[in-house]
């Protein structure tokens, strides 16, 4: 039995709740070049209630199918995969995600991006537009001015801002990040995990996000999951004092560092182990 | 590029006293006849066929009926040739069965080799002379015009992540169809479309030409040539030119107002533009 699995059980007794559970998930996938892939092998994971997961790994290991299963995308072949309190059921108004690369529609100006979610739910245009202003907002984009761009039109900063602000849109109460600062400058990239932390600290939504970046990983979450193979092969809680992205705690920077050098470690073991078991 | 009125006045004029001089230096009325021969004789001359004397009144009347018949036809096969070759080209292209783009991508490719005229003598084959084999003939070429454009559109224009961005978001195959795939393809789309439209018309002159129905544009013209008449042969010409851009102008409206529905009215050109 996998350490995540007992985890899993652990939690149960201690009766903390869970916002998802994976048990065992087996899940394959066909590329479009043909080839069929076992994206997920035996994933077993829990995401506490109101709390904040990375999964990191190397590339191919499935981090981002498991995302996509998490959010409805990928069917689930084997195990088990559940959103306590809502049954068998997902609730699909309760996830808001994030995609890697482009996730948002460029034919649609940074207003109607906004309220996509907002449109399919059947809202009046006065109430999206306002909902889209406070969005904009939100994500400390001002309305007036951007509201009416097109994505071509802004930075790649702004681009995510709009992304992450279009993941509210419904107030969810699971997010889902896939590199969420992926292809961004650095300073770019440290005010998206600013913000990210803000939301999450604000909102206290339960957050699963999917990062290459391992000190991004220790800043934003507060269980980093290393992944490899389909499967998780090892669980590292991060408790260190939040805002962590803010800067100016002393001490906070080592604690940082020794975190990420042991998870670093333990991705470089488990890549061994995927390799031999290949 | 788009011209302004008094660049196409120019350019009208200048060709127009091209004709004519070009005209006087043939001095024959059979091989180019001058834009005033064919105002003053060629046009009144339609009218005969109406079993009327020469008159400006009974030709346009006359142009008017074969003209309508024609279009008809040409519309009728446009919309079968459409609604085929784009469904089947956004079918062929959806993410859902990317893995199977690739093999048909080569047999979709290929149509675009095939010369669509020469298959005109199969339809009246098939059809016989009958306005059947206009429209059947129409509605083909139109396929094969449109589903490279179509397929290749979808590909292009759809990316997976926007789909799996709508489906996260609630949306069901109606608003995915209508909310991403209708605006992410059409910039793409349009062109080809729009070079439909302008080619129904000489699809349909090539059909009926050579099929010889009873009435149509194209039995026009074909009797304009049997009699050797090359200035009823420009008169037909003239009008297929306005027809053509007469359903341009159609086309473009019935797009602006789709837009306006789709809610994409200012967003679908400024994307196109900045795409």
């Amino acid at each position: 039995m996998t350490d995540s699995r007992l985890a899993v059980e652990q939690r149960a007794r201690d009766g903390i709740s869970n916002a998802v559970e994976l048990v065992d998930v087996c899940c394959a996938y066909r590329t479009a070049h043909g080839q069929d892939v076992r994206g997920l092998n035996g994933c077993t994971l829990a995401i506490p209630m109101n709390s904040s997961v990375a999964v990191v790994g190397a590339s191919a290991s499935g981090k981002t199918t498991l995302l996509k299963t998490i959010a409805g995308l990928r069917p689930v072949d084997c195990g088990h995969l559940g959103f306590p309190g809502y049954g068998d059921k997902r609730p699909a108004d309760a996830i808001g995600v994030m995609f890697q690369g482009s996730s948002h529609f460029p034919w649609r100006t940074v207003e109607r991006n906004l309220s996509f979610r907002l449109e399919l739910a059947g809202w009046p245009k006065a109430e999206r537009q306002r909902r889209a202003a406070e969005l904009c907002q939100l994500v400390g984009m001002e309305p007036t001015v951007y509201l009416r761009r097109y994505p071509s039109e802004l930075s790649g900063g702004q681009l995510r801002r709009m992304e992450l602000a279009m993941t509210f849109s419904a107030v969810p109460r699971l997010w889902l990040l896939d590199e969420a600062t992926t292809g961004l400058d650095f300073l770019a990239r440290q005010d998206i995990q600013k913000l990210i932390e803000a939301m999450m600290l604000q909102s206290g939504i339960t957050t699963l996000m999917v990062t290459h970046d391992v000190p991004e990983a220790v800043r934003l979450a507060d269980l980093v999951a290393v992944m490899s193979g389909g499967r998780i092969c090892a669980l590292v809680p991060i408790n260190l004092p939040r805002p962590r992205t803010a800067g100016g705690l002393p001490g906070l920077e080592a604690d940082q560092a020794r975190l990420v050098d042991q998870i670093v470690v333990l991705m470089r073991s488990a890549m061994g182990e995927a390799t031999r078991c290949d | 590029m788009r011209l302004n009125k008094g660049e196409v006045a120019v350019s009208t004029a200048a060709l127009i006293s091209l004709w004519s001089f070009a005209a006087m230096l043939m001095h024959s009325a059979m091989i180019l006849p001058s834009p005033g021969y064919v105002l003053t004789t060629s046009l009144p001359a339609f009218a005969i066929f109406g079993g009327m004397a020469p008159s400006y009144a009974g030709a346009i009347h006359i142009l008017a009926i074969h003209l309508a018949v024609t279009a008809w036809r040409a519309t009728i096969g446009l919309l079968i040739g459409v609604a085929i070759g784009v469904t089947v080209g956004t079918v062929i292209s959806l993410p859902r069965v990317l893995r199977g783009r690739r093999t048909l991508g080569l047999g979709v490719g290929a149509l675009k080799n095939l010369p669509l005229f020469g298959f005109i003598p199969l339809f009246i084959f098939w059809f016989s002379n009958r306005p059947s084999s206009v429209v059947g003939y129409v509605a083909f070429a139109t396929v094969l015009l449109v589903l490279p454009g179509a397929a290749a559109a979808s590909a292009r224009g759809t990316s997976p992540i926007h789909v799996d961005l709508a489906r996260v978001a609630g949306a069901g195959p109606w608003a995915i169809f209508w909310k991403v795939l209708w605006p992410s393809t059409w910039p793409l789309l349009r062109p080809t479309l729009r070079f439909a439209v302008s080619l129904m018309w000489a699809f349909s002159l090539g059909a009926e030409y050579a099929g010889s129905p009873q009435v149509g544009l194209g039995v026009l013209a074909y009797q304009a040539y049997l009699w050797s008449d090359m200035g009823r042969m420009i008169v037909i010409a003239l009008t297929y030119l306005l027809a053509g851009i007469a359903s341009i102008f159609v086309f473009d409206i019935i797009t602006v107002v789709a837009t306006i529905c789709n809610g994409q009215a200012q967003s679908s050109q400024r994307y196109k533009q900045r795409r």
